[in-house]
C-alpha cells in the first residue's frame, strides 16, 4: 500500500497543475500575510493617540486653572475645581496607562482591566440587568474579565488595539444605545471594527488563516485540487490505470491507496500553511502565544476558555474528518460515473443539497446528525453554531461523531457498488 | 499449464466479439496472433489479464484464476503506450514496478541497457517518441522475467533497428523459457519471431499453425563471418553461409541457444537472429482472401 501511494504522490506532484496551484497557494498565504501584518495594531498606534488626547486636556487644565484663580463666584469656583479635578485624574491614569504600554507592563494593564469589567458586571449584576442584547452585556464583561485573569495568568500578550472592553464583542452584544438608531449602528459598525483584531504573530496569523478555509471554500478547493485522482487514469477506458491493473496489485488497494493520497496530500498543505505562518510570523513579528485564550460559548449564557493552540489542533482533526468524508462521497461518485467532471460536479452538488437540508431540518430532532451541519468549523468548536441555529446539540463532538459515521456509511456503499461491478464484470 | 483459456465469449451490447475461444499452451513457445483490425486480438489479450470482462468461458494463467491480481508476478502485458505517464521518467515507471513487485531497482539499469534505452531512461516520458516509448513498455514487461508476455503490437513505431533488437530480446526470453503471446500487424517481423501463428477472423480463432509446415531454420547474422566460421567448424557445429556477414543454422541435435552462445563465447556477437519458414503473409493471404479482395 505504501509504494502505490508513493507512486500516487509522485505523480501528482510532477504535474504542472498541482505545482501551479502550490505556488498560487502560497502567494495567497503571503499575500494575506501582507494584509494582516499593514492591519496590525502596533504599540506606537495605541499610545501616539493617547499622548496627542493629553496636550488638549493639559492645556484645557491650564485654562481653567487660570480660570479658577480669577473666578469670584462659589458656584463657577465649585464648578472649575471639579473639572480641574477630573481632568487631573484623566490626565494621570492616562500618563499611567501610556507608561504602563510603553513599558509593556501587560501584568499591571490586565489587572486594570479585571477591576474594571468586574466591577462593571458587578453593577449589572445589583440592577438585574443580565440577559439583554445591548452592550455591554453581563456576557461580555464577564467573559472579558475572564480572558483578562487568563492572559494574566499566563504571561500572554493581548492583541491591540487594547481600548479595554470596547474593542471586544461576543455574540450576545448585539446593539448600543444611543440617541439616534443611525448612530446605535454606526457606534455597533466601529465597535466590530475594533474587536476584529489582527495579528502578524505566527499563531494569531494561522487562526485567521485557516478561520478562513476551514469552510466550503476550503472542502472546494481541495476537492478541486484532486477531483479526478481516480478518474484522471482513465478509469473504465484505456489509460494509465491499466499499468496499476496488470500489476501485482489488488483493485482495492489501488483505490485504497488514492484516498490515503488524498488524505496525505490534503495534511501536507495543511502543515505547510502551519510552517510557513510560523516562518513569516518569526521573520516578521514572532511566533506568538499558543495559549491566548478562545472564548467557546456553552448553555444559557456560560462559556468557557481554551488555548488557540488546542482550538486549532481540534478544527484542523474536524476539517480533516470533513475532507474525509467529502472524499468518500467524490470516490463513490468517480466509481459510479468514471467521469471526472461528473463526479465532482455531484460531489459539489450533494455538499450544496446537503448543507440546504441540514438548514431545512435545524428544528428536528436529527438535524444535529446531518453531517454537512458541520462545514464551519470554527463556529462549530466555538459554539457560535449552536447559538445561532439555537440548537445545543451541534457540538464538534456531535460533529466527529456524524461525520465519522457518514463517512464509515459511504465507505460500505463504496465498498458495496466496487462489488457489484466486479460481479457485473466476471 | 502456461495458458487456459476455454470457451471465452465477449458480447459488446449485441455483437459476439469473441466466438468461443480455446487457447491451451503446455510448454514455452512463442505465439502470433495474427488478424485484420476488429478481428479481437486486443479484446482477447484484455480479457485474459482481467481488463476486460468477459460473459462466457474460463481463462487460468499459470495455473491461477485470471482475475487473480498475484498472477502479474510471473505474467506481463505490453499494452499501448498511453498506460505511460508524461509527467514521470522511464525511470520512475520501472521503480514502480520493481517496488510492487519486489524487485531490486538495480536491475532497471540492466534491463535498460538490454533494451538500449540507458540514454533517456531519466527523461521524462512525454518527450519520448514513440519509439523510446515501445522501448520503455518493452523494459517494464521484461524486467520482472516473467513466464509469460503477453504483447499487444509491440513493434509500433519502431525503426528497423529496434524492432530486430526487440526481436533479439524476445527469442533470448523464449530460450529463456518464457512463453510469448504476440499480436502485430507485421507478418515478415513474425516470420522472423515464431512459426506458431494463430489467426484471428471476426472473434474467432483459427487454430491455422504454420507449426508443422515449418522447419527450424535460422539465418543469423553476425560481426566476424571468419571468426565464426573456425570456431563453428571447431566444434563441428553443422552450418551454411549465406551471405557476408550470415550463417544458416538447423536445429538438430544442437540447439538455437547452444549455437548462440557457441558464438557469443568467443566475443562473436549476434545483430540479428531470423527464422526462415513458411510465410505468415502467405497463409495469412489463403485464409483472408475475402477480406482482401474487398
Amino acid at each position: 500500500m505504501l509504494k502505490l501511494v508513493r507512486f500516487e504522490i509522485k505523480k501528482i506532484w510532477n504535474t504542472t497543475f498541482f505545482r501551479i496551484l502550490l505556488v498560487v497557494m502560497l502567494l495567497f498565504f503571503a499575500g494575506y500575510y501582507v494584509f494582516v501584518y499593514n492591519n496590525t495594531t502596533r504599540l506606537e498606534d495605541v499610545t501616539k493617540p493617547l499622548e496627542d488626547a493629553l496636550q488638549p486636556m493639559e492645556l484645557s487644565l491650564e485654562e481653567n486653572k487660570k480660570a479658577l484663580e480669577l473666578a469670584e463666584e462659589d458656584i463657577e469656583k465649585k464648578e472649575l475645581e471639579e473639572t480641574i479635578e477630573f481632568e487631573e485624574n484623566y490626565i494621570k491614569e492616562s500618563k499611567t496607562e501610556i507608561e504602563l504600554l510603553q513599558e509593556e507592563n501587560w501584568d499591571a494593564i490586565l489587572q486594570i482591566w479585571i477591576e474594571e469589567a468586574e466591577q462593571y458586571a458587578e453593577s449589572m449584576r445589583i440592577n438585574n440587568d443580565t440577559h439583554t442584547y445591548t452592550f455591554p452585556t453581563l456576557f461580555n464583561l464577564e467573559t472579558y474579565a475572564a480572558i483578562s485573569k487568563w492572559m494574566q495568568e499566563k504571561d500572554i500578550t493581548p492583541l491591540l488595539p487594547a481600548d479595554r472592553h470596547f474593542s471586544y464583542l461576543t455574540f450576545y452584544d448585539r446593539e448600543v444605545i444611543s440617541t439616534s438608531r443611525a448612530e446605535a449602528e454606526s457606534i455597533m459598525e466601529y465597535m466590530k471594527e475594533l474587536s476584529n483584531k489582527y495579528s502578524s504573530t505566527s499563531i494569531h496569523y494561522l487562526f485567521r488563516l485557516l478561520g478562513m478555509c476551514f469552510s466550503l471554500i476550503g472542502v472546494a478547493f481541495f476537492l478541486f485540487l484532486l477531483g479526478d485522482i481516480v478518474t484522471k487514469e482513465g478509469l473504465g477506458r484505456n489509460g494509465p490505470i491499466n499499468l496499476l491493473h496488470t500489476q501485482p496489485i489488488k483493485r482495492r488497494n489501488i483505490l485504497a491507496s488514492k484516498f490515503f493520497t488524498a488524505m496525505l496530500i490534503s495534511l501536507f498543505i495543511l502543515v505547510s500553511a502551519i510552517v510557513f505562518s510560523i516562518i513569516v510570523g518569526s521573520v516578521f513579528d514572532r511566533i506568538g502565544d499558543w495559549q491566548y485564550p478562545v472564548l467557546i460559548y456553552g448553555e444559557d449564557r456560560t462559556f468557557t476558555l481554551m488555548s488557540m493552540g488546542a482550538f486549532l489542533i481540534k478544527a484542523i482533526g474536524m476539517f480533516m474528518l470533513i475532507l474525509f468524508f467529502c472524499y468518500t462521497i467524490l470516490f463513490l461518485f468517480s466509481i459510479i460515473t468514471k467521469r471526472a467532471l461528473v463526479a465532482l460536479g455531484l460531489t459539489v452538488a450533494t455538499i450544496l443539497f446537503g448543507t440546504l437540508v441540514g438548514e431545512e431540518l435545524i428544528t428536528f430532532s436529527i438535524s444535529h446528525y446531518i453531517p454537512f451541519q458541520y462545514f464551519s468549523v470554527f463556529e462549530v468548536i466555538t459554539n457560535e453554531l449552536a447559538l445561532t441555529l439555537e440548537n445545543s446539540n451541534l457540538t464538534y463532538m456531535n460533529g466527529m461523531i456524524s461525520l465519522s459515521i457518514a463517512s464509515l456509511v459511504v465507505l460500505v456503499v463504496i465498498y458495496i457498488v466496487s462489488f457489484i461491478q466486479t460481479k457485473i464484470s466476471n | 499449464m502456461i495458458v487456459e483459456v476455454s470457451n471465452l465469449k465477449k458480447r459488446y451490447k449485441k455483437q459476439m466479439v469473441l466466438k468461443g475461444i480455446d487457447i491451451q499452451v503446455e510448454t514455452p513457445q512463442i505465439i502470433a496472433l495474427v488478424g485484420p483490425n476488429g478481428s479481437g486480438k486486443t479484446t482477447l489479450l484484455n480479457c485474459m489479464t482481467n481488463l476486460l470482462s468477459f460473459q462466457e468461458g474460463k481463462v487460468r494463467l499459470l495455473g491461477k484464476k485470471h482475475t487473480d491480481a498475484s498472477i502479474f508476478q510471473q505474467v506481463s502485458y505490453l499494452q499501448d503506450n498511453r498506460l505511460l505517464y508524461g509527467n514521470l521518467t522511464g525511470y520512475d515507471h520501472l521503480e514502480f514496478i520493481c517496488r510492487v513487485q519486489n524487485i531490486p531497482t538495480s536491475k532497471i539499469k540492466e534491463v535498460a541497457m538490454r533494451v538500449g534505452m540507458e540514454k533517456y531512461l531519466k527523461k521524462r516520458v512525454r518527450n519520448y517518441s514513440l519509439g523510446m516509448k515501445q522501448h520503455l513498455l518493452l523494459s517494464m514487461v521484461i524486467i520482472n522475467e516473467p513466464k509469460l508476455l503477453l504483447m499487444d503490437e509491440p513493434l509500433n513505431g519502431l525503426d528497423p533497428t529496434s524492432a530486430i533488437n526487440m526481436r533479439k530480446i524476445l527469442l533470448e526470453l523464449y530460450q529463456e523459457g518464457t512463453t510469448i503471446i504476440v499480436s502485430s500487424h507485421n507478418l515478415d517481423e513474425i516470420d522472423r519471431l515464431t512459426n506458431t501463428i494463430y489467426f484471428m477472423k471476426n472473434g474467432a480463432l483459427l487454430k491455422e499453425s504454420l507449426q508443422d509446415i515449418s522447419s527450424k531454420k535460422y539465418l543469423i547474422t553476425i560481426n566476424d563471418i571468419e571468426k565464426a566460421k573456425k570456431v563453428l567448424n571447431e566444434k563441428n557445429i553443422p552450418f551454411t553461409v549465406t551471405g557476408e556477414y550470415q550463417v544458416g543454422f538447423e536445429e538438430t541435435d544442437i540447439s538455437l541457444q547452444s549455437f548462440i552462445d557457441s558464438l557469443n563465447d568467443n566475443d562473436i556477437s549476434i545483430r540479428d537472429i531470423e527464422a526462415q519458414k513458411v510465410g505468415a503473409e502467405k497463409r495469412y493471404r489463403e485464409l483472408f482472401e475475402e477480406e482482401l479482395s474487398s
